[in-house]
């Protein structure tokens, strides 16, 4: 089922929704989840947080990628559920997020001009980058995925991948050191 | 909650987060590589490089018609068929004794395998016996024959070793040191005097930890345990 018709059964609040969206994306879903968690168990759970979630969002018309609000939905889900772990110390969740790769560049902003203006510099920055760049990059940090993951997927080296992610963050570095970031 | 660049990268427009789609064969999740994961894996590889190697030897022991051993001595040419080497690690040799001047001549088999990988072995072929004279007197000796592998290609098959009393020992074990291995053929293991055929048997391979030997080879051996030092007291007497 194409994502139009399944946007349409959810606005007619149709239960068959949900059934195909986890034929659709469901495996998506769960590769993503299980990127940040690593625990099917708390994948699963998540999944279906983010079906629910999913349910009571799509009731009204919108202009919308679904897939893309499917993976922004599951992503956040399992943010949440990671950061909870983390906050609590419950255990089980010692693999860092990629994202600490970038803690040498990372600045806690307060200002929420600066924060819209720190989303159009890095939507910026992404969208200057080579297809293979922009590919890896967003795989790297959005999609959390893994350097051997990344290098199987475009059929390139390891070595070629952490070379391409270090020249990406020492760019972004310079581009926040312009705008005054760091 | 402050605003980090985390946040901004999650953030992204759509249309650059779909830049990235991973194919469906990516869907299945599979368990990420602890650091046990990653061991088994390095010694999977290893395992697999030792496997390649055997078979390697095997395929040139099978592809090894004969060995030949050149007996200098006599200038002649004898043939051992494979089956006198009954494994890679056995080492044959061949005696011709000379009992006006009584030096030994000794021409060692050894199986090319065995000295792949030992540059730098401190090789020693120790050989104990007796002769009977033509006047019925009997000679002991005790002969060992001491020297480093520089280059392993030089063992050969038919490759010589001429044996000699056991002295001057002391320059050879000079400069052993940690990291060293000692490459040791013991015991004599069967003899004719009719043909003044000898065997050399059970080359054993140390290595130097700490100052002490230990077998590399699962073979028992009064060496083992040794300091250095107790090794060149012993190889001495």
């Amino acid at each position: 089922m194409e994502d139009n018709e399944i946007l349409t059964l959810f606005y007619e609040r149709d239960e068959r929704a949900i059934e195909e969206i986890m034929a659709r994306y469901g495996p998506l879903m769960r590769h993503v989840s299980y990127n940040i968690l690593n625990n099917n168990e708390d994948v699963e759970e998540c999944v279906s947080n983010a079906c629910l979630s999913l349910w009571n969002s799509l009731s009204v018309k919108q202009d919308i990628s679904l897939k893309a609000y499917v993976l922004k939905t599951i992503k956040n889900i399992s943010l949440d559920r990671y950061k909870y772990y983390d906050r609590e110390k419950r255990g089980g969740h010692d693999v860092p997020l990629p994202l600490d790769e970038m803690d040498e560049i990372d600045r806690k902003i307060d200002d929420p001009c600066d924060q819209i203006l720190l989303n159009d510099i890095l939507s910026d920055y992404i969208a200057s980058l080579s297809p293979e760049k922009k590919a890896i990059f967003v795989a790297r940090y959005w999609y959390f995925e893994s350097i051997d993951s990344i290098a199987q997927r475009q059929h390139i080296s390891r070595n070629k991948v952490y070379v391409m992610l270090h020249r990406c963050k020492k760019e972004l570095k310079k581009k926040l050191m312009e705008n005054g970031f760091l | 909650m402050k605003y980090r660049l985390i946040d901004a990268i999650n953030r992204i427009d759509d249309d650059l987060l779909l830049c990235y789609d991973p194919c469906p064969e990516h869907f299945e999740i599979k368990p990420r590589k602890t650091e046990l994961h990653r061991i088994i894996d390095y010694r999977a590889i290893i395992l697999t490089a030792a496997a390649a190697i055997i078979i390697l030897f095997v395929g040139i022991h099978i592809m090894t018609d004969k060995y030949v051993v050149r007996d200098g001595s006599v200038s002649e040419t004898k043939d051992i068929s494979k089956s006198d080497v009954t494994d890679h690690t056995e080492a044959t040799s061949k005696a011709k004794i000379d009992t006006d001047c009584f030096t030994m001549d000794i021409k060692i088999n050894i199986a090319v395998e065995s000295f792949k990988n030992c540059h730098g072995c401190v090789l020693i072929a120790e050989y104990a016996g007796s002769y009977n004279l033509h006047n019925n007197k009997t000679i002991e000796y005790n002969l060992k024959r001491i020297s480093y592998v520089h280059n392993p290609e030089d063992y050969n098959i038919g490759s010589t070793f001429d044996l000699y009393v056991s002295t001057g020992l002391e320059p050879v074990f000079s400069d052993m040191k940690d990291g060293d291995r000692v490459m040791i053929m013991v015991k004599k293991l069967d003899s004719s005097y009719d043909t003044d055929e000898y065997m050399l048997n059970a080359i054993n391979i140390f290595y130097i930890n700490e100052g002490i030997l230990y077998s590399a080879l699962e073979i028992d051996s009064e060496y083992d345990g040794l300091s250095v030092e107790e090794f060149k007291m012993l190889l001495n007497d």
